[in-house]
């Protein structure tokens, strides 16, 4: 035994699994259900029952907010292509589920799915929803016993003030005047998770959200699906509503915050087919004097995701990874790639044009092989360095892709070209 | 599987039920979320435990689903924008005796960013294998290796004079 779990061990030696947290699972899974969040002081703790769903009214509407209008506002060139390819293949789902929170004033939120892209390996979906149950008030003030349960932040201010107008300037107000102040924060949010029948879920990768007049409106683009939800003419998918409450204090001993989910909802399954377009998966390698690559790329209409893995010569190398450093100032090493589609430049958000010096941020790979693809069964993947980027999508019909590195002084090397001939997929 | 599913969760939670709910402890940094988070790995295992085929060691396959669990609270919105302490005063009172820098090593490890948290957690208090971790966290092995390295360095100057092995 180690001495860090020994030493954990014995400053955590109070905490035991104890038979009330037996019973809640043994309740849990009786009722199909967990109960969570019971501590916290009793004064805020309100009961959590079930919550009415009335699920499956589809609403006709102009949907103001799709992936054309995040689209419109991205400075991101990838984030950019994507989300107006996305508007013009997602699907107009319009879903609506109303909801009834189960607290004092049964706030009915509306949850609406207003556009889904489904291409067999990823999800995106824009949506919406509505919650005028949102407060806060800033006469609040924690007793002795619940400010004690509080945690004492350095350094930290209110969060979420800019979403709840008025707050921040009431709390700044107050403390000024009484040299105290605080508030609680009621409000929701929409999980990171999307869950399938089959009890998988994924989180997204990118996302954009925004509370104005309590509606929260805001895309995701989902992580590459589990290997059941791929390829699919349809697929089922649901979100999951929570509600919280947060507490904050200021006074001149300091900040404190605590925080209190209070019921998580989770909302109907929503359909969305498979749409137009599709991600298919190539692989390529070349084998320099220097270096040799080899490369996995996920080509869609939608955007290029690469992962590339590399065996580096020493010179390349700092400490613990292949990275831009002052390690390697005055070394011309790969420092990027481009990617080239028909002889055309596709926009990357991580090539050494983009990103500046957090270009690569390569992390060893040698022996496990779980994510070293099966095509290249005869390369020992020890000491390699694997790093990812991602690109705009290839246009239609296009023939054949060249990544092609770019090196930190000398620049683009078409020499050295990756190529994947865009014919069948691997 | 030859025992019934809620057996099988009874000695589970048995076995397993303080350990996951420390793990949970230390990776969220707050004792009653990781009572909520443990609870709720056990729920998850009951609900997965058909489709646990052994490849993994029972341990193994709890310790994930508590990850994902914690992983899953820590997204909530005001966990990112705050900055959570786990210090011996706000765990109940321990049931030995506290050694002269236990206090610190419990501060220092859960001061560390959640990836070097997480390598420091699976490796030397689960006592997983660079290999499980590496098929666990689903990254390559040499990932985990240098993410402990780099861990590691970062304790060794806050711990100093105290060993990690």
């Amino acid at each position: 035994m180690t001495a860090v779990k020994k030493s954990l061990d014995r400053a955590l030696s109070g905490v035991e699994f104890r038979p009330e947290d037996r019973r809640r699972v043994r309740e849990a899974v009786g009722k199909g259900d967990v109960k969570m969040r019971r501590k916290m002081s009793g004064a805020l703790v309100f009961a959590l029952i079930a919550a009415l769903i009335l699920a499956g009214v589809a609403v006709a509407a102009v949907i103001t907010r799709g992936f054309g209008w995040y689209a419109a506002r991205n400075d991101n060139p990838v984030e950019k292509y994507r989300l107006d390819q996305l508007e013009q293949r997602a699907e107009n789902v319009e879903s609506g589920q109303d909801v009834i929170m189960d607290n004092e004033a049964k706030d009915k939120l509306h949850f609406e799915l207003l556009q889904g892209y489904y291409d067999g390996n990823h999800v995106n979906v824009t949506y919406s929803m509505d919650a005028p149950g949102r407060s806060w008030d800033a006469t609040w003030r924690p007793t002795a016993d619940e400010l004690a349960k509080m945690e004492k932040q350095d350094g930290y201010d209110i969060t979420d003030g800019d979403s709840f107008t008025g707050l921040r300037e009431a709390i700044k107000r107050d403390f000024a005047q009484t040299g105290a102040c605080g508030a609680r924060v009621h409000g929701y949010f929409i999980g990171d998770v999307v869950w399938f029948q089959d009890g998988q879920h994924i989180v997204w990768d990118t996302s954009e959200e925004e509370w104005k007049d309590n509606t929260l409106t805001g895309y995701r683009n989902y992580e590459k699906l589990p290997g059941q939800a791929q390829n699919q003419t349809s697929i089922q998918i649901t979100f999951q509503i929570y509600s919280y409450d947060n507490y904050y204090y200021k006074d001149a001993t300091g900040i404190y915050t605590s925080e209190q989910v209070r019921q998580k909802v989770k909302l109907a399954p929503i359909t969305l087919t498979r749409g137009k377009g599709s991600t298919r998966t190539y692989h390529g390698t070349a084998d320099f004097e220097q270096y040799a690559t080899w490369v996995e790329a996920e080509v869609s209409p939608v955007d290029v995701k690469a992962q590339v893995w590399i065996r580096l010569p020493d010179a390349w190398v700092t400490p613990d990874s292949w990275t831009h450093s002052e390690d390697l100032k005055g070394v011309d090493y790969v420092a990027g790639y481009h990617l080239i589609a028909d002889g055309a430049v596709l926009e990357g958000s991580k090539t050494s044009e983009g990103s500046g010096t957090d270009a690569i941020e390569g992390e060893g790979f040698s022996g496990e092989k779980a994510r070293f693809p099966d095509v290249f069964a005869s390369v020992d993947p020890a000491e390699l360095y694997e790093t990812e980027y991602e690109f705009r999508g290839v246009p239609e019909g296009a023939k054949e892709l060249r990544l092609r590195p770019v090196y930190s002084i000398s620049g683009e090397r078409p020499a050295e070209d990756v190529v994947l001939a865009l014919t069948e997929a691997d | 599987m030859p025992e019934g599913r809620k057996a099988a969760i009874e000695r589970m939670m048995d076995a397993y039920g303080s350990g996951i709910l420390r793990l949970c402890c230390l990776y969220l940094k707050d004792y009653a979320l990781a009572e909520d988070a443990a609870q709720e790995t056990f729920v998850r295992a009951y609900r997965g435990l058909s489709g646990f085929r052994a490849q993994s060691s029972e341990k193994t396959w709890l310790t994930r689903i508590a990850v994902n669990v914690c992983k899953n609270l820590l997204r909530s919105p005001w966990r990112r924008l705050t900055d959570w302490k786990l210090t011996p005063e706000k765990l109940p009172d321990p049931s030995c005796e506290l050694m002269a820098r236990d206090g610190d090593v419990l501060k220092e490890v859960t001061r560390l960013p959640v990836k070097y948290r997480e390598a420091i957690l699976l490796y030397y208090y689960q006592e997983l294998s660079l290999r499980e971790i590496a098929l666990l966290l689903n990254i390559p092995q040499a990932t985990v290796s240098t993410r402990l390295s780099r861990a590691r360095a970062m304790l060794k100057d806050r711990l100093k004079g105290w060993w990690l092995e």
